[in-house]
């Protein structure tokens, strides 16, 4: 039964769990698609005062921002395999790409790191220009280790390990070692490489990121602008993403910290991402694991004529949960305090046909879950679809519940990380004896599911006479496995025409000695042979005499 | 070489909950000529098929030169040559192409022997399979199963389609084949004519049991046809075992008897017959008796028979 | 071997030509892509080429069992020197070959266009080979659904085959994108899709 049970045992199980996969995207879509416009967007009210209490130089007293962040509607498609893979790794912007800046003309600039020698380096053409004036335009590349920069790859420079680095647009370039854990500032004008002081080797300092933070920005539109148009000429703070007196540092922890170019030291915490406010509360995973897209600006104080430099002003963080149902905004001060957020939700005192009329705005998760006209059906049939994958997966998808990131959740086909079992691994508001009950709870009907198909399977193997271990093989098999090993079974089963046995009535197999039923010796009652039997002993060829050639027969 | 290039044990097969062979056991020895007759639907392509590996048995065991027949090796299918019912070639093809992957395919191929049977046969190259007739598809199929020489030839009805020439012709090239060393042939055929002329060994299947499997000559002299006559009425019972078959009209028996000997002999005696005559059968008279449908004296012979 | 992957490919040469020209309109696609600076407009043309691709592919793999099935051809194959596990493996190697000399120019034609018109460097190695071997694999794994699905007398079977089928071994594609994870599961589902041909070839009746 092994041999010939793995391969359609493969099969069904990549063809059911795709299947179940699209399905469930459907829902997802359907559920996001639910949510009206104005619970995809908010809108941050704030004033300059609030990023900078005291006394302003804005003679009118406040002048109201918003921080608006809209969901983009791409979402569900933005997040499958295919388009963050691609998106990924195109130079100059791909996350995962090694170079940092490309200039795709001939001439332009182009900044990379190298693996193979451990070091970042800078190609391009420049202008020289001779003593007698004359310009000339030579190819030039240079190479830079923690140590400094050359025209050389020299082993004198160093090696970076495992460097992080910012989009390279600003001056210096700033580069983090994860292996080091320094930071380095790299100016390739002066040929020189400065380093800051080593971080502590602890879980609270892991950069992840510099200066332009953001994941999936193809989900997000996030920005600043003035609360009214004709007072926009008057705005004096702007997002400013090419922050110079400060570089922003995202931790693995979602902590957002504030980085000194010059003394390459973090001088503070300039805020966090926010956590949108989902279904259930999810504290015991990583925040950074539970968004599925984000991004981050750090606000700026124009300068006026009594100020010499742009100032920091703060940022404005916007976050997207899972299942990309909840947006979250918030905005810190220079001094790392929040000093205002918002949240997606359905205003107050908004009606639909059939449905009701809170009087309290409820965030978009929820509403998407229970409240919005199609919302229940759809919790409904998500819960069914999760039911009909097999019980051993819904238990590790428990089980890794709080270590699934948000991008999994888009294109994960055995494990569900957005399933109700894995919102129940990651809730921090339950102890953990309650967390394992909702769990098994959540599970009892795919279990139920499975007893019945192990049932059918049971009872069709009784009926074609499978040997006893088969059958318990199969019943295990099926009641861990679920739908594709009962597909499987449909497919690898024997497959014959049943006869009827001549003594006891029921149905046997033919290709069996002996009736599984009633033990008894094969009978074929339908032919009927004669007695008599004409048999002899086959002749060894040696012992026979010779063929004869026949002669014509004249009846012929 | 193998002693006994075909090995059937216990072969059971049942297409549809229809049961067509019940337990059949044969061997064909080397050299041997050995004929498969029954009725349609006997099963008689069904056992070459199993033996081939074309069809897997339900439930039994069959050998084909030592090797199991659902796991013959490419060497071996290369040592056997099958000439199917039908003539089952790839319609689309022309014969020449046909002919060059049939070469292609072959461990040995015997161009000359084949150069020979396609001017005997005067067979178009270029013409498609399926604008042969059913005459020249046979001798088509028989050329390239006798072309690679083969250990063992397997035929299946092989002179369906041939005319009388073409018969004789096959015949003799059969004849040819079993001259050469350690050659054995397997063929069903309707014509007893044919099969009576080359046969060594007879294998005649009735209701999916082997009834019959021993030489020509045995067959001949174990199956007896007689013709009664008793002084009055005759007898409703004779106490005689192994009938095969058995008409009465008045006083006079025809009585056909398997495996005839004197104590079969002195109980028929007992009876004091006027006359006992025995009536010489040819192959065709001795298979009509034996797959003609069973009569009342039969049917008795069964359940005495069948009785523990 | 060669006899019979000869003949493969010779019965089924129409379907060989017809995945030549829609390797050839990518390459087309793929020089202009290039030559305008790849934009948003191109990528529907290219997607819904290398469907096409991937259903051809299907469509030969199927074809070549129910045409045997039809035809009654390994019914004469089998009574030569050949056995039934060479004539699948016969398919099945057709199959690969028909992947490779479909996809090999596309992939050369990359190689070119990347090498023309981004830096030389060696940052897109590593997508050089994620990208042709996963395509490649998705390919074969088409075939091999069609070469699993194709031994049948209904064509009905066959089409839902063909829509269902290559659509979800293409989902596949669209869920995970590229990389060692999706050729895993693509090998795994080759793997059982050959097998299980095997076994449903091997003890069927010809």
């Amino acid at each position: 039964m092994r041999s010939r049970s793995w391969p359609p045992g493969h099969w069904c199980r990549i063809l059911v769990l795709l299947g179940l996969f699209w399905l469930r995207w459907l829902v997802g879509v359907w559920r996001s698609n639910l949510l009206p416009a104005s619970a995809r967007e908010i809108a941050v009210p704030l004033s300059a005062g609030q990023l900078e209490p005291g006394p302003t130089d804005d003679p009118n007293g406040t002048i109201p921002y918003l921080v608006h962040a809209r969901m983009l509607p791409d979402y569900l498609y933005a997040f499958l395999g295919v388009l963050p893979y691609l998106q990924a790794r195109p130079p100059g912007f791909g996350q995962r790409s090694h170079v940092y800046r490309w200039d795709p003309k001939p001439d332009g600039l182009c900044v990379y790191y190298d693996a193979a020698r451990g070091q970042i380096i800078q190609q391009g053409i420049e202008e020289v220009r001779d003593e007698d004036g004359t310009r000339t335009f030579h190819r030039f590349t240079r190479y830079a280790g923690p140590q400094g920069i050359a025209e050389t790859p020299q082993e004198e420079l160093g090696r970076f390990m495992a460097p992080i680095s910012d989009g390279c647009v600003l001056k210096p370039q700033v580069v983090y070692d994860r292996t080091l854990r320094k930071f380095f500032a790299i100016d390739w004008s002066e040929r020189t490489v400065r380093q800051g002081p080593p971080l502590p080797d602890d879980e609270r300092h892991r950069p992840v990121q510099i200066r332009n933070l953001w994941r999936s920005p193809q989900a997000l539109d996030v920005g600043v602008r003035s609360a009214s148009r004709e007072e926009s000429h008057k705005r004096s703070v702007v997002a400013q993403v090419l922050l110079l007196e400060r570089v922003l540092v995202l931790d693995a922890s979602g902590r957002i910290d504030l980085l000194d170019p010059q003394t390459l030291e973090l001088v503070g915490v300039g805020g966090a991402l926010p956590t949108p406010k989902t279904l259930v509360d999810v504290s015991r995973s990583r925040r950074l694991d539970d968004i599925t897209a984000y991004t981050v600006l750090p606000l700026v104080r124009r300068a006026s004529a009594a100020d010499g430099e742009p100032s920091y002003a703060g940022l404005a963080a916007a976050a997207l949960s899972r299942e990309g149902l909840a947006l979250r905004v918030e905005v810190y001060d220079p001094n790392g305090r929040r000093v205002a957020t918002g949240d997606t939700a359905i205003p107050p005192h908004t009606g639909w046909p059939g449905g009701r009329t809170p009087s309290i705005p409820i965030p978009s998760a929820v509403a998407a879950y229970s409240l919005l006209p199609g919302a229940q059906f759809l919790t409904v049939a998500k819960f069914v679809l999760e039911s009909l994958h097999p019980p051993v997966l819904l238990l590790f998808s428990h089980l890794a519940g709080p270590h699934l990131t948000a991008a999994a959740g888009c294109r994960s086909l055995a494990l569900l990380p957005d399933s109700f079992v894995a919102m129940a691994a990651r809730r921090g508001d339950t102890r953990p004896a309650e967390r394992i009950l909702l769990a098994l709870l959540y599970i009892v009907p795919a279990v139920f599911f499975a007893l019945f198909l192990a049932w059918r399977v049971d009872r069709h193997g009784v009926h074609t006479g499978l040997p006893k271990k088969t059958r318990a093989a199969w019943r295990m098999g099926v009641l861990f496995l679920g739908l594709p090993a009962y597909f499987t079974y449909r497919l690898t089963r024997p497959q014959f025409a049943l006869v009827t046995c001549a003594n006891c009535g029921l149905q046997r197999r033919p290709d069996m000695e002996k009736c599984h039923r009633c033990g008894t010796a094969w009978v074929v009652p339908e032919l009927i042979p004669p007695a008599w039997r004409v048999l002899g002993e086959p002749e060894p060829a040696d012992e026979r005499a010779p063929t004869q050639i026949p002669q014509a027969n004249p009846q012929a | 070489m193998n002693d006994n290039p075909i090995v059937v044990e216990n072969l059971v097969k049942y297409y549809e909950g229809r049961c067509v062979l019940d337990g059949v056991s044969f061997v064909v020895p080397r050299g041997c000529i050995f004929g498969l007759l029954g009725r349609n639907g006997s099963g008689k392509t069904t056992i070459i098929r199993i033996l081939l590996g074309l069809e897997p048995p339900t439930r039994g065991r069959t050998q084909v030169l030592g090797q199991d027949s659902t796991r013959l090796s490419a060497q071996t299918h290369g040592r056997v040559g099958y000439v199917a019912e039908g003539h089952h070639l790839i319609q689309s093809y022309k014969v020449r192409r046909l002919i060059s992957l049939c070469q292609g395919l072959s461990l040995r191929w015997n161009e000359e022997f084949f150069g020979h049977l396609m001017e005997t046969f005067r067979l178009p190259l270029d013409r498609k399979v399926k604008e042969l007739s059913t005459g020249m598809r046979a001798q088509l199929n028989l050329a390239l199963a006798m072309a690679i020489d083969p250990e063992l030839l397997v035929l299946d009805d092989p002179t369906l389609g041939l005319d009388t020439i073409a018969r004789r012709q096959f015949l003799e090239l059969a004849i040819d084949v079993i001259q050469r060393q350690g050659r054995t042939i397997l063929f069903s055929s309707h014509i007893l004519s044919d099969v009576e002329r080359i046969a060594d060994r007879i294998g005649v299947l009735v209701a999916g049991k082997l009834v019959v499997d021993c030489t020509l000559d045995e067959l001949k002299s174990r199956i007896k046809k007689l013709r009664v006559i008793f002084p009055e009425a005759a007898p409703p019972d004779l106490y005689l075992t192994e009938i095969v078959n058995q008409r009465q009209q008045g006083r006079e028996m025809v009585l056909t008897v398997a495996n005839w000997n004197p104590q079969k002999q002195a109980i028929l005696e007992t009876f004091r017959p006027e006359s006992c005559t025995e009536m010489p059968m040819s192959l065709e008279d001795i298979f009509i008796e034996c797959t003609r449908p069973a009569t009342a004296a039969v049917t008795e012979d069964v359940a005495r028979a069948s009785c523990p | 071997m060669l006899t019979l992957m000869r003949r493969e490919a010779y019965d089924n040469i129409v379907y060989l030509v017809g995945l030549g020209l829609v390797a050839a309109m990518l390459i087309v696609v793929l020089i202009s892509a290039a030559f305008e600076g790849m934009q948003e407009d191109y990528f529907l043309p290219l997607g819904l080429l290398t469907f096409l691709l991937l259903l051809g592919l299907y469509a030969l793999g199927a074809a070549q069992m129910y045409g045997d099935r039809a035809n009654r051809i390994s019914s004469l194959l089998t009574t030569q020197a050949v056995t039934r596990s060479r004539v699948l493996a016969a398919r099945a190697l057709v199959g690969l070959l028909a992947v490779l000399a479909v996809l090999l120019p596309v992939v050369v034609t990359a190689v070119v266009l990347l090498w023309a018109f981004l830096p030389p460097l060696d940052f897109y190695r590593r997508l050089l080979v994620e990208i042709p071997l996963t395509l490649a694999l998705t390919a074969f794994a088409c075939h091999s659904a069609g070469l699993l699905v194709g031994w049948t007398t209904n064509r009905i079977r066959l089409l839902a085959g063909a829509v269902l089928l290559v659509t979800a071994v293409a989902s596949l594609l669209w869920i995970k994108g590229f990389g060692p994870d999706v050729m895993a599961v693509l090998l795994l589902f080759i793997a059982a899709t050959l097998l299980r041909t095997w076994h449903t070839f091997t003890s069927t009746s010809l």
